[in-house]
């Protein structure tokens, strides 16, 4: 994944980076700053009018948890859309088995065909196609998430593995907001996520 | 025969391309079954650990990356075999435990991803409960170097003809034993002292 996946969002202003193809560089499309990867994973932090520094993923990434944190409290309406991304949707149709020597290994999922569509993250998760509304599910609904270099795969109650093949954004821009999204619908009801995977699992907050 | 060639292989290129140290082999019994947990910052980890393990090591592998026909021949020649990330997978399991009472080894990477700041993540339930039911010894085994060399959000120099070859350390901990937990109380009741001796042992081997 390039860096503009991992830094999807500027960690000082929080406004949107670049996702240009510049090998393991971005920068932030408000304040101008440039993040590049240095030696040993570090990143180097060019801002327009002050001197560069290195600092890990860790200490931005934290930052950038804090400013989406930021905006979802500042968020009035409740129905406004947080996210929208243009994707290919598909379903896991079936599972195919592993083998070794004739020795059943597991199971792998197929993954066949697609929708283009939008994505739309708001107090539920949509997709929309051409003709409107195509799928509709409710944060409880979504029993499991991760993210894969290109896609968020999201296995849904009932209804199985769904893949969104994301065609601009980062899996992880949609990772985080849909978490965030998800453990605020829980505690509505009192309730703490305390596992994603492989299935979402909350427990009772004791006040 | 196969994953000895392939082993053979992959240890020339990593002994060129990196400059690897191993600590702690000792630890590793020359026979009988064990359980290798591994942390996971990058993606050549599973292939340091198959390549550089004293004894022939068979993994717990992401399913989606099997829906390649290649993977799925090849894979399980070389030890790599199916888990369902999005539901528990009890197929998985079950093939873990027949490959330990044939007394070979496993690998699990208790994470269940890689981790995008190189900071150890939380372990897994399903891995807590995977190691209190096999009751074999647990060998932790940290990783140290990879993320400074492939983190998630970047990309290896396969060749890194330029540049001085980066030191990588894989630190075997010694064995820790568990025990018997056959019924589920008894598992609930061990889960998070277990959990928080997997933790601080791949903590210590990985700081």
């Amino acid at each position: 994944m390039p860096i503009h996946d991992l830094l999807y969002r500027c960690p000082l202003c929080d406004a949107e980076t670049t996702t240009t193809f510049i090998s393991n560089q971005t920068s932030c499309l408000g304040c101008k700053t440039i993040f590049s990867n240095s030696i040993d994973s570090q990143i180097l932090v060019q801002p327009q009018r002050e001197p560069a520094y290195l600092t890990s993923a860790h200490m931005l990434t934290l930052s950038m948890e804090k400013l989406l944190k930021t905006r979802f409290d500042r968020l009035s309406n409740p129905d406004q859309s947080l996210l929208r991304s243009e994707a290919i949707m598909a379903i896991a149709s079936e599972y195919q088995p592993v083998y070794s020597k004739k020795e059943l290994m597991g199971y792998t999922e197929v993954i066949r065909g697609g929708t283009a569509g939008h994505l739309i993250l708001s107090k539920s998760l949509d997709f929309v196609g051409e003709k409107g509304v195509l799928h509709h599910w409710n944060f409880d609904q979504i029993k499991s998430l991760q993210i894969s270099s290109d896609a968020i795969q999201l296995y849904m109650q009932e209804k199985g593995l769904h893949q969104f093949k994301l065609i601009e954004n980062s899996p992880k821009l949609w990772e985080d907001n849909l978490k965030l999204a998800i453990s605020r619908y829980y505690l509505k009801q009192n309730l703490e996520i305390f596992s994603y995977q492989p299935v979402i699992k909350t427990r009772r907050i004791d006040f | 025969m196969f994953y000895h060639f392939v082993r053979f292989l992959g240890r020339i290129y990593f002994q060129m391309r990196l400059s690897i140290q191993i600590e702690g082999e000792h630890f590793i019994p020359p026979k009988g079954p064990f359980i290798l947990v591994l942390n996971h910052v990058s993606d050549i980890d599973p292939f340091l650990a198959h390549v550089f393990c004293p004894r022939l090591l068979s993994t717990m592998t992401k399913s989606s990356a099997f829906r390649f026909k290649v993977v799925r021949i090849l894979g399980p020649l070389v030890g790599a075999f199916p888990t369902l990330r999005f539901r528990v997978d009890p197929q998985a399991v079950r093939v873990a435990l027949r490959l330990l009472l044939r007394g070979k080894a496993v690998g699990v990477f208790p994470e269940g991803e890689r981790s995008w700041d190189g900071k150890l993540r939380d372990i897994k339930m399903g891995t807590v409960k995977f190691l209190l039911k096999a009751n074999v010894p647990v060998i932790p085994c940290g990783i140290v170097g990879t993320y400074n060399i492939a983190p998630r959000w970047g990309k290896m120099d396969l060749l890194n003809l330029k540049g001085k070859r980066e030191t990588v350390i894989l630190r075997y901990g010694e064995p820790i034993f568990f025990g018997s937990h056959n019924s589920r109380s008894a598992r609930e009741k061990a889960f998070l002292t277990t959990r928080s001796k997997v933790e601080n042992s791949l903590l210590g081997l990985t700081t």
